[in-house]
């Protein structure tokens, strides 16, 4: 089966690759996808807990769950055969033939970080009435940048440094492109592959980097012998454009080179998009996403690096959704020119971000269903793991006691499972932490979608109230809200498979436990 | 000396012991004739064991298998042993008490014993211990049929075998 390619550029891109993850280990995605991270500010915050994310992903990725389960029934006599396992099924960037590696997901700039930009067009040997005429596209201290955060907001420099550098490291072994783009013409070979690019075009590497990619590709020399011509014709381009939907504090001043200003955000955007209307991106399908009023996601002004680690934003979510939707898509014609874009308004009325105003194709509305029912299911499973689980699992080995362990590990053990249990337990630690911050940030705009003070909540006792009451009040009537842990337990030890199916202890783990949760939330929420 | 955990195993067969010494001390065969006895054992045998296993089919199916996981437990088969523990003492006491006035209520001869010779000649005898024993053995298996095959259960190894776990460690 073909892959999906997911190219996230700069720290807004890497903000929403973090959301489409999460949609993938929910579930939502079965296809394997290729992610790409494209960050020239190699330790931007955010870009640096995306990849945390990946190679959590991963690790849980590579447990095998039970492929065709079927419980054991009355006396051995005949079996029932249970739902295929769904979460963290698509593989991310798994290397074929190659065991379990994850192959590069971050862009590897091979620059140093002193280099500036006016090194970047060789300023310096270019003739004088040349020079004079790049004086009138960039001022001194865009010539002057030192390019090691990013692009500090400046398109007009990143445009030029960003097409330049990965042009330079397409061929070349563990840059990640090289990887992206080999796996792409294996793809392209048997048919048509997708691509989506999420970033924003209000910053510095977001707005270079959209519509450079689609061009980056189809202009690379033929000589690289990364993809060949004939293939170039197959790929179809999707992207996700991020308008300003967050700010941040002024700068106090302090740093050296142009800083970044979220006041100018809006005349940012405004100049890329007259932009893009004059010189099309080469896009077929571009999802058009921002937000009415926008939080601070930051206490400071950070120009780049670590300190650059902005809180999520549901608009983010809903470019993840934007790539599930671009890559369920049917047909996609070359020629095709669509502008997706929602509201949340009914008849006038604003609705707020709810389950029933997430965006999806008019087509499948009916997806929008499958969407709750996934991500609410997914964080209950989350909720349990990390809450009652991980540390009575590593410090007291509790599932040596357990029904479920006793009827269905036969062969396996947990007992050195410890790094996988941990990766799961990092990724829950990170995805309801995700949760709580897109909770406030999204405060102002009536988000409806979880019962926020849940992923507040610390502690087994306090915790269990939430575990059957995870959605939203008023958005749910729910069955058994104060009796999660019990029924959790209950239908979780109540599993018994004919066989493990599989020789990997966590994978069955992970499936037996999300199964025990499905079943408690489809009974618990009546889907 | 080492001081360590009781369990409820030894006060049992203290008690046990109690009543078969106290047996031979008495000489219930002076008033009461053994066939009588026997005939009542016998009858008592089987409605002990009927009514036991009533009752471990009620409380195996309706109390101990509903049993709520509380947070933070990941098994209940430990607190089911507990709470049947509690019901056990409770039968005991209630079926040696049910002995009791069975006993004095009984014509043994033409005349029904007073409660205090029912209790020596006839309460105060192996006979009794057996009848309990048996009733709790038969208590006991009911419960852990009903825990182990009803489909509500929570707790299906409180009193069956449980599967073993794989104890070998891979490096």
């Amino acid at each position: 089966m073909a892959r999906d390619y997911l190219i996230a550029v700069g720290g807004t891109g890497a903000r929403c690759l973090d959301a489409a993850v999460y949609l993938a280990a929910a579930g939502l995605q079965r296809r394997a996808l290729h992610v790409l991270i494209v960050d020239p500010d190699q330790n931007n915050g955010n870009s640096v807990r995306a990849r945390q994310v990946m190679t959590d992903y991963h690790a849980i990725n590579v447990a095998e769950q039970p492929p065709r389960p079927q419980t054991a029934s009355f006396l051995g006599m005949g079996s029932t055969r249970l739902p295929d396992p769904s979460l963290f099924v698509a593989a991310i960037n798994r290397a074929s033939g190659r065991g379990n590696a994850q192959q590069q997901v971050f862009w590897h700039n091979p620059n140093t970080a002193e280099r500036k930009f006016k090194q970047v067009i060789d300023y310096q040997a270019q003739a004088s009435v040349l020079q004079e005429f790049l004086d009138l596209f960039y001022e001194s201290g865009d010539l002057e940048m030192v390019l090691d955060v990013g692009y500090r907001g400046r398109t007009n420099v990143g445009a030029v440094a960003l097409k330049q550098d990965m042009e330079g490291t397409a061929a070349i072994e563990n840059s990640g492109l090289r990887e992206f783009l080999a796996n792409l013409n294996e793809d392209l070979q048997a048919g048509e592959a997708r691509v989506f690019v999420m970033g924003s075009v209000f910053g510095g590497t977001g707005a270079a980097g959209l519509p450079t990619i689609p061009r980056l590709i189809d202009s690379l020399p033929e000589d690289i012998r990364v993809i060949s011509r004939a293939n170039r014709e197959r790929i179809r381009y999707g992207c996700a454009m991020l308008t300003p939907y967050f700010s941040f504090p002024q700068s106090e001043g302090g740093d050296e080179g142009p800083g970044t200003d979220s006041a100018r955000h809006a005349v940012a955007t405004q100049a890329a998009l007259m932009h893009y209307a004059h010189v099309p991106p080469g896009y077929q399908h571009v999802y058009f996403i921002g937000a009415p009023v926008r939080p601070h996601t930051n206490r400071h002004n950070v120009i780049g690096g670590q300190q650059q680690f902005n809180a999520p934003h549901y608009a983010e979510l809903i470019a993840g959704l934007a790539a599930w939707d671009f890559f369920q898509l049917g047909e996609v014609s070359p020629d095709d020119k669509r502008l997706h874009f929602a509201d949340t308004l009914q008849q006038g009325q604003e609705q707020g971000v709810n389950w029933r105003t997430l965006p999806v194709h008019p087509d499948a509305a009916f997806r929008r269903e499958e969407v709750k029912q996934r991500m609410v299911a997914f964080t209950t499973f989350l909720y349990f793991y990390k809450n009652y689980l991980y540390h009575d699992f590593v410090n007291h080995r509790a599932y040596k006691t357990t029904d479920w362990y006793r009827n269905n590990f036969g062969d396996l053990t947990l007992d050195d499972q410890g790094t996988q249990l941990r990766h799961l337990y990092d990724f829950a630690l990170i995805y309801l932490d995700w949760l709580r911050q897109f909770g406030e940030t999204g405060g102002q705009a009536s988000l409806q979608l979880f019962n926020w003070p849940a992923l507040q909540a610390e502690g087994k006792e306090l915790c269990s109230p939430y575990l059957g009451n995870m959605m939203y009040p008023g958005t749910a009537n729910p069955k058994h809200a104060n009796d999660g842990y019990d029924l959790i337990q209950k239908n979780l030890n109540g599993l018994k498979l004919k066989q493990p199916g599989t020789t990997s202890a966590t994978g069955l783990f992970v499936y037996l436990l999300y199964h025990a949760v499905e079943e408690f939330c489809r009974d618990n929420y009546a889907w | 000396m080492a001081v360590g955990k009781q369990g409820p195993a030894r006060p049992l067969l203290w008690a046990g012991v109690a009543i078969l010494l106290a047996s031979a001390s008495v000489n219930a065969q002076e008033v009461v004739p053994m066939e009588r006895l026997d005939d009542w054992f016998y009858s008592r045998l089987g409605w002990g064991l009927l009514v036991a296993a009533v009752a471990g089919a009620l409380v195996g199916g309706l109390h101990v298998s509903r049993l709520r996981f509380p947070p933070g437990f990941h098994q209940i088969n430990n607190l089911a042993r507990r709470r049947l523990a509690v019901w056990l003492v409770l039968l005991f006491g209630l079926g040696g008490l049910w002995l009791l006035l069975d006993a004095s209520s009984y014509q043994f001869t033409d005349y029904t014993l007073e409660v205090a010779d029912a209790f020596r000649q006839v309460w105060l005898n192996w006979r009794t211990l057996v009848t309990l024993l048996a009733a709790t053995i038969c208590f006991l298996l009911l419960v852990a049929v009903t825990t182990r095959y009803v489909p509500w259960s929570r707790c299906p190894y409180t009193l069956w075998p449980s599967p073993r776990v794989n104890e070998r460690v891979r490096h």
